[in-house]
């Protein structure tokens, strides 16, 4: 809710500044998100052009000598509007206009210029309110406007608007009014009485024009007619204020609708009364039922939607949007205003379905019926005022609802036992007298009277929170707790899991848990079902996640839009799924690493080794060496490379996946890592225990060996142990490559063996019999040793 | 301040039991102690982010 305090100011008179006013509502509980000026610029003057010459280099820049009062300046401006005699609004050298935007005085193609003539747009002016005149030129002032005065000040600009979010339950703070009793409340001040007075002819309405109302949907429903309406521009304060509260301006009939919903909180609709039959008849609509709402667009109806018809067919979808046929256009004369109250739950349903509107919101909220009557004699009040209307005589009334104030008692003994306080009970009573509820004391007995305007209050509690928050979150003293506090527990093995992985040198992420329903099965050929929100807050977010990837990925795309291109990335987390009909979760482990890694003084790009590498030392960490293998996985998701892609297999047993994301899912070199933690966790590990350290010293040999692309590093460590025999007692790969030197289809990869016994050192001969085993092995299958 | 209601359907009597809910998170207490200004970076995971708190605190 943007309120104007202008506005405001009609109903209460308080003499803070924008800022305190804001911090002062924040501490009653209502939080706001900016206050600001409505035109947000300094150093504006009104200035008359005395003299326009065309710059002299240019086709479309004019020089000309601006009058502002106190002095003549010579401005160089670029609008094809202006011309000798305007009055103008000028930005002097110094001023600060919206966006941070400091006019300096300079030259401009040779000649100097000393501020600039402005337009309405470059008054920060949101776009939908701008005219087509407003975007093409400079604003012109009246020929009146008198020169050197503030120009925002004469346009009646001047104002601060406050943009407030509020909580579900204060429907009543959707109005002018409504705040008005709030800041009342705070600062302990009376709130003005709404101007309703009009004068009305002896016709009576109900003599030709009646409601019906048949659904339990409306529990009342007011009209009047006014006849002979002017429809024009509206004055400039009504459109002022509507922009500042964030409405366009129409024209003042339409405009008027909207200044009583904002001022009131009551939405109305108005109708052109010659496009009616007399009646107008409140019902649900008809399954299938047809209307055209007033954007032109034609919507399907239901049995849920409540509308107005006017006798035969739906003419408006009520509390949500009128319709096309009885709107108000350049040509009404005669207007029907309808003032009334649908079912919120209705409402709610509809505005989800069709159109959230400010209207649609209040009816949401709920409303005070007392409302319902104010609005639609203000609208006479204002359409007698601004729009030149005859107002006839009586109202057409159905009415079912309860006017009276909300009786609660409570006790001065629970409203502190509650709180946890010792207010006075003078105090108490006296938030309560500012709030404007009404009470009487018996004994230790409060009974207190709650106007409906306030229908949030329903019982004692919500009486005892009013308390707490006028009397002031602020003058609560701070106290520990006064139960004894437990230290909380954590699963140690995920910490060091989590611990190990920044020793890696990975950044840990923290993503949502809620993610997109097409999203949440990428990544993954398990066989499951994601779960999905019955009533999501959004679609982006509507199903629960079964694996991070998903989400490290938009963290990659997120992090390369802002040209941060190295992310090594880890998340440990909860994946959730169905199967079988039954919900499970898994704590899962997912890596993402791409661009450059710093490894000791050198960065290199990732590859898959730096992945697999990872997924190793976790794995050994945890005690799994010697226990895990990675095997080309036969059936892939299809979102990873065909040829750079392994499960990783613990005691017989698939853990995870890690490889490369395919290159047409993801055009950069992104690999991931999905180890599920459950799973893994349960498996058997090793006995950490001492094996004897040989006395005898270890020979190291390198072997570089060439094979196809498609033969994984894996598969020749296996033939290399079991041609080696068990004089081999360790091997690593230092360095894989491909590019010149070596056939297109084939890849090197360089080994480090390491040979040794406990018995003896190896001779050079025994080593070098060994090598050739290998070497003759490994040829023989079709790999090429580099020399 | 939690509604009775709320109480009653969780199996508390709400003549024995108040409640209060506030939003004080790991998150908000995390903005206080390290100065951060905007509760969505602690979920939008830039680098730039991150890489100030790898050391120990």
């Amino acid at each position: 809710m943007k309120l104007s305090t202008n506005f405001v100011k009609d109903y209460i008179d308080i003499d803070v500044d924008l800022k305190t006013l804001a911090e002062d509502m924040t501490k009653a509980g209502n939080e706001y998100d900016s206050a600001e000026k409505f035109i947000n610029a300094t150093n504006l003057v009104v200035g008359e052009v005395m003299e326009c010459e065309m710059h002299p280099d240019s086709d479309h820049l004019h020089v000309c000598k601006v009058n502002v009062g106190k002095e003549t300046l010579q401005i160089v401006c670029g609008a094809p509007n202006v011309r000798k005699g305007l009055k103008v609004i000028v930005a002097l050298p110094g001023a600060v206009l919206p966006g941070d935007f400091r006019i300096k005085a300079g030259v401009i193609r040779g000649i100097e210029s000393n501020g600039m003539l402005c337009s309405i747009a470059e008054l920060g002016l949101d776009s939908k309110f701008l005219k087509p005149e407003d975007k093409e030129g400079i604003h012109e002032l009246p020929i009146e406007t008198p020169v050197g005065e503030d120009p925002i000040k004469l346009m009646g600009m001047e104002d601060g608007v406050i943009d407030f979010e509020l909580t579900a339950n204060r429907g009543d703070l959707l109005s002018v009014l409504g705040m008005a009793y709030e800041i009342g409340a705070i600062y302990d001040k009376k709130v003005k009485e709404v101007e309703l007075s009009h004068s009305e002819s002896n016709e009576n309405i109900n003599n030709n024009f009646k409601v019906e109302v048949n659904t339990e949907n409306c529990s009342i429903f007011l009209a009047k007619k006014v006849e002979n309406v002017v429809i024009k521009e509206s004055p400039e304060f009504i459109k002022n204020r509507l922009m500042a509260s964030g409405i366009r301006p129409i024209n003042n009939v339409v405009d008027i609708s909207n200044y009583v919903m904002l001022e009131l909180g009551q939405p109305l609709h108005y109708y052109d009364a010659d496009t009616l039959n007399g009646m107008l008849e409140v019902r649900m609509a008809n399954e299938g039922e047809k209307l055209t709402t007033l954007d032109d667009i034609e919507r399907t109806l239901s049995t849920e939607d409540i509308v107005i018809s006017d006798g035969n067919k739906a003419i408006g979808l009520a509390g949500v949007m009128g319709g096309l046929e009885t709107e108000i256009t350049e040509n009404t004369k005669n207007i029907i205003i309808e003032s009334a109250i649908f079912d919120s739950v209705k409402i709610r349903k509809t505005s989800k379905e069709i159109l959230r509107s400010e209207a649609s919101t209040r009816f949401e909220k709920g409303l005070d019926a007392n409302r319902t009557y104010m609005a639609i004699e203000r609208s006479c009040n204002l359409l007698e005022k601004y729009a030149d209307a005859k107002i006839v005589g009586g109202l057409v009334k159905y009415d079912t609802t309860n006017l009276e104030d909300t009786k609660i008692d409570i006790t001065f003994e629970k409203i502190n036992k509650v709180l946890g306080l010792k207010i006075e009970k003078e105090d108490i009573l006296y938030v309560f007298r500012k709030l404007g509820f009404t009470y009487e004391v018996e004994n230790e007995v409060v009974h207190v009277s709650v106007p409906k305007r306030r229908i949030d209050i329903e019982i004692a509690e919500d009486l005892i929170e009013e308390v707490g928050r006028i009397y002031g979150v602020d003058n609560i003293e701070g106290r520990l707790p006064a139960l004894p506090l437990k230290e909380g527990s954590y699963n140690k093995t995920i910490r060091n899991i989590r611990n190990k992985m920044i020793d890696l040198g990975l950044n840990e992420t923290l993503s949502y848990i809620l993610v997109n329903d097409k999203e949440a099965v990428k990544y993954s050929t398990d066989i499951f079902e994601a779960i999905k929100l019955l009533d999501p807050m959004t679609e982006e977010r509507n199903t629960l996640r079964y694996s991070m990837i998903p989400s490290l990925v938009k963290i990659y795309e997120y992090n390369k839009a802002r040209n941060q291109k190295d992310v090594s990335i880890f998340e440990i987390g909860k994946g959730f799924y169905k199967k079988d009909d039954k919900f499970g979760e898994n704590t899962k482990l997912c890596v993402l690493m791409t661009g450059e890694r710093n490894s000791g003084l050198n960065t290199k790009q990732v590859d898959f080794y730096d992945i697999k590498g990872i997924t190793e030392e976790i794995l050994d960490y945890l005690g799994y060496n010697g226990r895990y293998s990675f095997m080309i996985k036969n059936l892939l998701p299809k979102e990873f490379h065909p040829y750079q892609t392994a499960e990783i297999n613990v005691n017989n047993d698939i853990v995870g996946i890690v490889g490369k994301l395919h290159p047409e899912v993801q055009k950069d070199n992104v690999y991931v890592l999905e180890i599920n933690l459950d799973k893994l966790l349960e498996k058997k590990t090793g006995k950490m225990k001492y094996k004897e350290i040989s006395k005898f010293p270890s020979v190291k040999k390198d072997l570089a060996v060439i094979v196809e692309k498609d033969v994984t590093s894996e598969e020749i460590a296996k033939q290399i142990k079991k041609l080696a025999g068990n004089l081999l007692i360790g091997s690593k790969i230092f360095d894989v490559y491909t590019g010149t030197g070596i056939a297109e289809n084939k890849k090197s990869i360089a080994y480090s063996l390491e040979f040794g016994t406990q018995e003896r050192t190896l001779t050079d001969e025994e080593i070098n019999t060994i090598l050739e085993k290998i070497i003759e092995g490994l040829e023989k299958q079709g790999a090429e040793i580099r020399k | 301040m939690v509604h009775p209601n709320v109480l009653k359907m969780n199996g508390y009597d709400p003549e024995k039991y108040t409640g209060f809910a506030f939003g004080t998170g790991l998150d908000r207490l995390a903005m206080f102690k390290y100065g951060i200004t905007d509760i969505r970076l602690l979920y939008q995971n830039d680098v730039r982010f991150l890489n100030q708190f790898d050391r120990m605190d």
